[in-house]
């Protein structure tokens, strides 16, 4: 039996609004997220990752919302929700790590305080929640000095793992976290990928949806890979299949543009990637990666490739795998 | 024969290449945006109206400030448009000739303090170290200071008043106020323009600029000040608004660079009892306009404000 | 830094600029084109209607500069003008024929008791009224002409049009007050007195409230909608915080300019309430000012000048003060 899907994502489609037209920046995303899975998105900067992430908790102009459907824990479509309803489910079925986390807090007010308010606007008791939020400071490694600390006092590594806390306050059944460790050194980096690999396996969090554009990151802790390119999802597999054996021409030569620990350039050199990413006010005809694509047919840039199932999960948006 | 005059083409070059530069720009987003922003061209208008009563005003009356007609004529009576006081003093000639006192002296004053305020500001940015911290201590002194009163004392003591009109006296009146006042504002042009330099000197261009070899003075002409451009143009605007609102409360208090200042004669026909006779277009339609006037020029920089920043637009 | 020596600077500094200040308007008053000072004193030393011959005159005009301390090197005169100055010897007013200093202070209770709660009330709903505006729009729309319309209005303007409307055509309050109608109530309280304080005093109020109003309003309102446009107001919303803790929490970023603008703007506004006042002819230094003006009394405007600096840089210090204990960035050191 399938497990339940914690996030379904069906035909989504998000613009902006600017006075040149409207740039596609989701434009007919297909995604799903199990319950117990972490599932990596990758893509390059401007493919509309964040965008989705973004929409998805809170869609503002100059978004628009045009079109598709995105089911959360299949009960609640979020793209119908009242803001009531979109408040009251916040945090205890879907929360955020957002892109600018180390921004986050509230520099104003300690962090005691702020959680405080959080228990009283989402009709909690404030000592209650003073002590699930002491525990998630445990897990992930910060004293409860800080309670009594404002954000700036704090590294970002502190901050981040605050926003982690923060979040994951209700043990949400997803997660979502849009480049967390983007901002921070290495070390922390990978102290916060752990982290957040601990917390969906002690139950802390259902499901993860991380959004990166370092595959490294991203290899550690996914269980599913899929990227994104230029507003559409291009491949979707296991992690280890994705890494091994990736099938689209982009994921391959994303995957490939990734120094190899021990192997020196003169056994083999970095491939890269050409170009740049499309403008999304008028994407190119077809498949859009065709401009990049060195394995580029003419059929590519006429029609838009069709989903592909290649079996186990691994399904993939290319020309060169069609099947009769 | 006709031989070509290369006068001629130099400046036909001259014009086209300005006018081509203003296509280009009616086709930028900020056309776009200002062209829907319907607060400026309100604010525009009432500007241009305005600045057209004070320059041709004078023209259409034949009454001059002092003229004695008919008393107690109401608005939109003829040959009197604004009405006449008590005494029969013309509220239309008082207003044009006015103005334009009034006008004068705070153009004076605006123009004053943004020129001080951007060089100053510009030198404290830009060169930093010494420059900056005298200049700074000098802006927060400037700032502290009670501005009113200095204005107060010397516009009681300093400015020469005669018994009978001299335009060579008022001029230098006019002047004196006006650049007084200036002096006083400067600090605040100066402030902005500081951090919008200081902001602007580590940026890539500049640095390359200054890698390439350019004088300060070069960097600062062809890097700096094209960029800063539009913002001294707003600053300009507001110091002429604050000049304004100064002027006007100074002149009612009783400091005046003319006999004809206009607010100073409000202030006159106030204590002559225009209130209780009930001419109430004296003190009204003088004040409407200058209200207008002001309250244009601020709207004006906040429409331009939102026109350039993304963040105070409701889209 | 340690709190207690960033405010040790901060008061030396508002030292420093006192005397500044004091200085520029001693200069100002000593310099004057004219001798102001010398024709005010002899004007009081002779008697009017009489006639004096040349010498007579000049005898006078002896004795005014020795007690002026003219006759004396300049550093001397200053050091003699600092003496004067502390030991409450602040001149003679010729307008009101009386020590400068004890229509000061009579003209400066008067003032504060107008002003004081004018500036604290305009302050405190400006703000609110901006907040407002930048949380709903449909509020915005109404609010937003309102708030320029009132910004613009050079203060006497409207307090002119107040008078008009409220104090000639319809009687409600009185258009011109006499000094009994404000200290009546304070000699002699009754019902009666009070409502005739009332009729006096409602009208200035209401008009430098309003019109200060609108400064702070559109201030807050700029303020706010840049603040709920930020990423910590973006991720509460996430989090589900209700919208009013989200306004409150920008309110709170917001309000810390505000609150040294309102040190900045503090002398701006306090010539205001005085030209204000004048309209109305409320006793206050605005009136005073004017026939000063006028009438070139230098000691009385020297000493109204001298006085409010005083009042205005005080009030500084404080608004400083209270705006040091408030940003926890300067609390903790961090700044400074």
């Amino acid at each position: 039996m399938e497990t339940e899907k914690s996030l379904e994502v069906k035909s989504y489609k998000v613009y902006y609004k600017t006075f040149n037209g409207h740039v596609r920046a989701v434009d007919g995303v297909d995604l799903n997220v199990h319950q117990g899975e972490i599932v990596g998105l990758i893509g390059e900067s401007g493919c509309g990752k964040s965008t989705l992430a973004q929409s998805i908790i809170l869609l503002r102009p100059p978004m628009e919302y045009m079109g598709g459907s995105v089911i959360l824990n299949g009960r609640y479509d979020l793209t119908k929700m009242s803001p009531e309803k979109r408040k009251e489910i916040m945090l205890k079925e879907i929360a955020l790590i957002p892109q600018y986390a180390l921004d986050a807090l509230p520099i104003i007010k300690k962090i005691r305080v702020f959680v405080n308010d959080l228990a009283r606007d989402k009709g909690f008791n404030e000592k209650e929640l003073l002590e699930i939020f002491k525990e998630r400071l445990r897990q992930v490694n910060l004293t409860e000095r800080i309670l009594d600390m404002y954000p700036l006092e704090l590294s970002g590594g502190m901050k981040q793992r605050v926003v982690i806390a923060v979040s994951t306050l209700f043990r949400p059944r997803l997660l979502i976290a849009d480049e967390p460790a983007s901002a921070l050194d290495v070390v922390t980096q990978r102290q916060v990928l752990e982290l957040l690999k601990q917390l969906r396996d002690d139950g802390i969090v259902g499901s993860l949806l991380f959004i990166t554009h370092d595959i490294a990151s991203i290899v550690q802790i996914a269980d599913k890979i899929a990227t994104m390119y230029a507003g559409k999802v291009v491949e979707v597999g296991s992690a280890e299949t994705i890494i091994k054996e990736p099938q689209h021409p982009y994921t391959f030569l994303l995957i490939n543009s990734i120094p190899l620990l021990g192997v020196s350039y003169k056994e083999k050199r970095l491939t890269g990637l050409g170009g740049a990413p499309p403008n999304l006010l008028n994407p190119p005809s077809g498949c859009r990666f065709h401009p990049r694509c060195p394995y580029a047919m003419p059929k590519c840039s006429e029609e838009q490739p069709p989903l592909t199932n290649l079996g186990e999960g691994h399904s993939v948006f290319c020309w060169l795998y069609e099947r009769g | 024969m006709l031989k070509p005059d290369k006068g001629a083409d130099k400046i036909h070059d001259f014009f086209a290449k300005r006018l081509s530069k203003m296509f280009k720009f009616t086709e930028s987003i900020t056309w776009i945006l200002l062209k829907r922003n319907v607060k400026f061209w309100i604010c525009a208008s009432i500007i241009a109206i305005v600045l057209s009563l004070t320059l041709i005003g004078p023209c259409l009356t034949p009454y001059r400030p002092l003229d004695v007609t008919t008393p107690r004529l109401p608005p939109l009576s003829s040959g009197s448009p604004f009405g006449t006081d008590n005494l029969g003093y013309d509220v239309f000639s008082a207003t044009v000739y006015g103005l334009r006192v009034s006008l004068m002296v705070g153009l004076i004053a605006a123009v004053i303090a943004t020129a001080i305020g951007t060089i100053l500001g510009l030198i404290a940015g830009y060169k930093g170290g010494l420059a900056d911290s005298i200049i700074d201590g000098a802006t927060n002194i400037l700032i502290a200071l009670p501005a009113a009163f200095i204005m107060i004392m010397v516009g009681a003591f300093y400015l020469q008043m005669g018994e009978a009109p001299s335009a060579l006296r008022e001029i230098r009146n006019m002047a004196f106020l006006g650049s007084m006042i200036g002096i006083l504002m400067w600090h605040w042009t100066a402030k902005a323009v500081r951090s919008h330099v200081a902001a602007l000197k580590i940026s890539d261009y500049v640095i390359v600029s200054k890698l390439s070899g350019n004088s300060d003075l070069k960097i600062i002409l062809k890097e700096i000040i094209p960029n800063i451009a539009s913002y001294i143009i707003l600053v300009f605007v507001i110091q002429l608004a604050n000049a304004l609102v100064t002027i006007v409360t100074l002149e009612f208090l009783g400091i005046k660079a003319s006999d004809w200042s206009l607010f100073a004669r409000v202030m006159q026909w106030l204590q002559m009892g225009v209130l209780h006779a009930h001419l109430w277009w004296v003190f009204l339609i003088p004040g409407a306009i200058i209200v207008a006037f002001i309250a244009s020029l601020y709207l004006i920089v906040l429409s331009l404000d939102e026109v350039f920043n993304p963040r105070l637009r409701r889209v | 830094m340690s709190l207690k020596i960033y405010l040790a600077k901060r008061a030396i500094v508002y030292f420093i600029v006192f005397v500044v200040s004091i200085t520029i308007v001693w200069f100002l008053a000593r310099f004057a084109p004219g001798d102001p000072a010398l024709t005010a004193l002899m004007r009081f030393m002779m008697a009017p209607g009489v006639r004096y011959t040349e010498e007579q005159i000049a005898i006078f005009k002896q004795r005014a500069i020795e007690m002026l301390g003219l006759n004396l090197p300049i550093h001397e005169q200053y050091i003699l003008f600092w003496r004067n100055l502390l030991t409450g010897d602040w001149g003679y007013s010729t307008y009101f024929s009386a020590p400068v200093i004890e229509k000061l202070i009579e003209v400066a209770s008067y003032d504060l008791l107008l002003i004081a709660p004018a500036i604290l009330v305009s302050w405190f709903l400006g703000n609110w009224m901006g907040a407002i505006a930048a949380r709903q729009k449909t509020a915005d729309r109404i609010l937003m002409p309102i708030i320029y319309i009132l910004t613009a209005t050079p203060y006497f303007l409207f307090g002119l049009v107040m008078v008009y409307i409220f104090g000639v055509v319809y009687n409600v309050f009185k258009p011109t007050i006499t000094t009994i109608d404000i200290t009546g109530i304070f000699h002699n309280p009754n019902p009666e007195t009070l409502a005739n304080f009332l009729r006096a005093y409602t009208l200035p109020f209401i008009s430098l409230v309003l019109v200060s109003m609108g400064g702070w309003a559109s201030g807050m309102r700029t303020l706010m909608i840049y603040e709920l446009e930020s990423n910590y107001a973006k991720y509460m919303e996430a989090l589900g915080f209700s919208s009013r803790r989200i306004s409150s929490y920008a309110f709170r970023y917001a309000i810390n300019p505000q609150i040294s603008g309102l040190g900045i703007q503090l002398g701006t506004v306090i010539i205001a309430g005085l030209a204000l006042s004048s309209i109305f002819n409320y006793p206050g230094a605005g009136i005073a000012l004017i026939y000063a003006i006028n009438y070139r009394d230098i000691f009385l405007i020297q000493g109204i000048a001298i006085f409010y600096t005083l009042m205005v840089i005080a009030a500084n210090f404080i608004i400083d003060l209270f705006y040091i204990l408030m940003d926890p960035r300067l609390r903790l050191g961090f700044m400074g």
